[in-house]
């Protein structure tokens, strides 16, 4: 067989098992509307006031160096509409004056102040222990029935936390992920990053559908403490202690959704080598955690979710593959195209790409940026950047992994 | 993004040659194909936001 025919095939077989996974995500996403449906109808007679009685909120702050935007992350939880609700900020050995701001903070605006019910802890850590230990010690001195997680630069919609905690009056949900926005537009980086969440989250829509979320990013995640004694805390020593954390809750067979309701806006990295840092750490600690979590896959397990098993995580791993070949296919395709000057089928793809993020946008949440939408037209192009941004991780992650290897 | 998405996009290149197979094998027009795709897409989420609000009324 010729080299063109065996790339012709490889290509072949990548595209329909990326065509059916888009597939599936684009006929299931919109179900969720009555999954939520039928989760707010239990809880439709239970008022604001009495989910406030029934749960109490903690929401764990950890700050490492983040002396600039802490103070804002604070009053955006005091302002929060929630109110019975414990802040507990974490200062993780920050070098620069984090603990001066929290500081100040608190004497000029929480100490004997009428909080609405609302209190503040702080934890002053001396030394660096990371993010998973950071949270973990909040969690330990935490009181609340739900844990909340979340990054110093998450700022929350005012109802995002009453929006998240009423779906944990359904007893069957252990965890959800809250709907997270890019907050920065001033860059394309963080006008493409906007477009990408929102896609991003739009499919995770599906994966609560079929009860197979097993990613809970710490800038919003919402867990019931009671896991936590079932299913151990934040590993401590891994970088991607979220991912970790929430694959082994599905290695639990634990109940976990997406609260498309419950809004936050988060600082995506605003350089390209910001963005190139931080795709090559979630790489690596998906890489990591599917290494960990190997019996997740194809397991018969009935704890396990079967399309977590046998669906999502083997194509997850497919898609790494296809990652790592793009390189290679792309411009052979694109040579493809060019030398039979039939253009049609990739101006076709492109117009099928760009009509179903216009979909996700106009039937998904409808708190979306207006100038992101406006610019869906060229995100095709523009998601070449994102693309060599994920090979750039998959290569370095690979190459981390071999070197931990032969060392 | 933290999932994936950067796989699906990067896999969507190569989904050019899948559609024009399927164009190929039944002789319709590829844009004929595409469009009647993406109206399938656009019914069925209309529909859905149909039923979502005569529910919601019920």
């Amino acid at each position: 067989m010729d080299i063109r025919n065996t790339i012709l095939i490889t290509s072949f077989v990548l595209s329909g098992i990326s065509l059916f996974r888009y597939l599936i995500y684009l006929f299931l996403s919109p179900l969720y509307t009555f999954q939520k449906i039928k989760i707010l109808k239990k809880i439709k007679s239970i008022s604001k006031v009495e989910v406030e009685k029934k749960l109490k909120v903690s929401v764990i702050v950890p700050a490492w160096n983040e002396e600039v935007g802490i103070a804002d992350a604070i009053t955006s939880l005091l302002q929060n509409s929630y109110n019975n609700l414990e802040i507990i900020v974490v200062n993780d050995g920050s070098v620069d004056k984090t603990d001066t701001a929290v500081k100040k903070y608190y004497e000029k605006n929480i100490r004997n102040k009428n909080l609405y019910g609302k209190s503040f802890i702080y934890i002053n850590k001396k030394k660096n222990a990371g993010k998973g230990a950071a949270i973990n010690s909040g969690i330990k001195q935490s009181s609340g029935d739900l844990i909340v997680t979340m990054d110093a630069d998450t700022r929350f919609e005012k109802d995002a936390i009453y929006n998240a905690a009423r779906y944990f009056l359904d007893k069957d949900i252990d965890a959800g992920v809250g709907n997270v926005k890019i907050a920065n537009s001033k860059n394309i980086l963080g006008i493409i990053q906007q477009i990408e969440y929102t896609i991003g989250f739009y499919f995770k829509r599906c994966h609560s559908v079929l009860n197979c979320e097993y990613i809970i990013g710490g800038a919003f995640g919402i867990f019931r403490k009671e896991i936590f004694e079932k299913c151990g805390f934040f590993d401590e020593k891994n970088k991607t202690e979220d991912i970790e954390f929430s694959t082994r809750l599905k290695s639990f067979g634990l109940k976990t959704i997406f609260i498309e309701d419950a809004i936050a806006y988060t600082e995506g990295p605003s350089t390209f080598e910001g963005l190139l840092k931080q795709r090559s750490r979630w790489k690596k600690g998906r890489m990591d955690t599917f290494l960990r979590y190997s019996n997740l896959f194809f397991s018969n397990n009935k704890n396990h979710n079967f399309f977590l098993s046998w669906i999502l995580l083997p194509i997850a791993l497919i898609g790494d593959l296809d990652l790592i070949l793009f390189p290679i296919l792309t411009p052979f395709i694109f040579y493809y195209t060019f030398e039979s000057l039939d253009y049609n089928y990739w101006i076709g793809w492109i117009i099928f790409f760009t009509f179903s993020i216009i979909f996700s946008y106009l039937f998904g949440s409808r708190k979306n940026n207006i100038r992101s939408f406006l610019l869906i037209p060229v995100f095709y192009f523009a998601s070449y950047l994102l693309i060599f941004t994920e090979i750039y991780a998959i290569i370095h992650s690979v190459i981390l992994y071999l070197k931990r290897l032969i060392i | 993004m933290y999932d994936d998405t950067g796989a699906v996009l990067g896999a969507s290149a190569s989904a050019i040659i899948l559609p024009a197979t399927a164009s190929a094998l039944t002789g319709i027009n590829y844009f004929i194909l595409l469009g009647l795709a993406l109206a399938v897409i656009a019914f069925y989420n209309i529909s859905i936001k149909i039923i979502e609000k005569i529910i919601k009324t019920k």
